[in-house]
């Protein structure tokens, strides 16, 4: 593939580019947060996230530990879980618009406290947020 | 043959013929045809496309003019045969951007976009999509030419934060 490096492409409106942002997979556009401030905005935008998931394709997620498998096409990706679950522990998930509500079971008396045992988890994002008791 | 046919003309100087009902995929174009401001021995300027990317243009118009007239005639199609065309479309539209360079996707989006074809616009967007999103932020600057204006401290945090991403 010709490399992008020595040509000055033509510039884009911001409109473009946020179509083209629309479509591209929510993993990539956590990476491109980054890229400036301009892209941070719209990425980080309500109305831009809601959008980007009208325009996701629906898919299946099986996880586990380690990984996780869409099982209609096979593919393979990191583990959805943010460091501070433990996986083997949900009770139950229940599912909308690709968040789950989680209902955890924790042993550790102290955390059980602070926390309420019930979280809403983006596998997506790998983000979760506690819901206070 | 007894449709229409439609002159157009680049920024460059040249002339490409075209079937009505293939231009008229180009709202702005089928605007023009409805208020009646194409004579129809004149060429219609088009001043923001050069040649080779109109040529693209019109390979993607008289393609889908086709389907859409294969749509009209087959109103009973069995979902198979829907599937299968569907299909058909499907790869004629992953053929058609196969080893188009990023110049000249972002020069069809731009023309796409200067003449209001709603699905060639998806699709170049799509594709373009496909095409960076396993880049990194500095690979993404250099395609958009976008100037870093976050400190190097910001842009750690931001970077921290998703650093799974990363990997």
């Amino acid at each position: 593939m010709a490399s992008s490096e020595d040509l000055l492409l033509p510039s884009l409106t911001f409109d473009l580019i946020e179509e083209i942002l629309y479509r591209t997979p929510a993993k990539s556009l956590l990476r491109f947060k980054s890229t400036c401030k301009n892209w941070y905005s719209l990425i980080t935008d309500k109305k831009f996230i809601y959008n980007h998931l009208d325009q996701s394709p629906e898919g299946f997620i099986r996880y586990q530990t380690s990984h996780a498998i869409d099982p209609v096409t096979g593919i393979v990706s990191d583990s959805p879980f943010p460091d501070e679950l433990v996986p083997d522990r949900t009770s139950y998930m229940i599912h909308c618009d690709g968040l789950m509500l989680c209902q955890w079971y924790d042993p550790d008396e102290e955390r059980r406290m602070i926390y309420s045992n019930i979280s809403v988890w983006n596998p997506a994002l790998r983000k979760i947020k506690w819901i206070p008791p | 043959m007894s449709s229409n046919m439609i002159m157009l003309k680049s920024s460059d100087g040249a002339s490409f013929e075209i079937e009505e009902a293939a231009a008229r995929k180009s709202k702005i174009i089928a605007n023009m045809i409805e208020v009646e401001c194409v004579d129809e021995d004149k060429a219609i300027p088009l001043q923001n496309v050069t040649g080779n990317i109109l040529a693209l243009v019109i390979e993607y118009c008289n393609k889908h003019i086709v389907d859409d007239d294969d749509d009209v005639a087959t109103e009973e199609a069995s979902e198979e045969e829907e599937e299968a065309k569907k299909k058909k479309v499907d790869d004629w539209e992953a053929e058609f951007m196969n080893s188009m360079s990023l110049e000249t996707m972002f020069e069809l989006l731009l023309a796409a976009n200067y003449l209001n074809i709603k699905s060639l616009i998806d699709l170049v967007c799509q594709t373009i999509a496909n095409n960076i999103k396993d880049k990194t932020p500095e690979e993404v600057r250099k395609i958009f030419s976008i100037e870093n204006d976050f400190t190097p401290e910001e842009e750690e945090e931001i970077r921290k934060e998703n650093a799974w991403a990363f990997g």
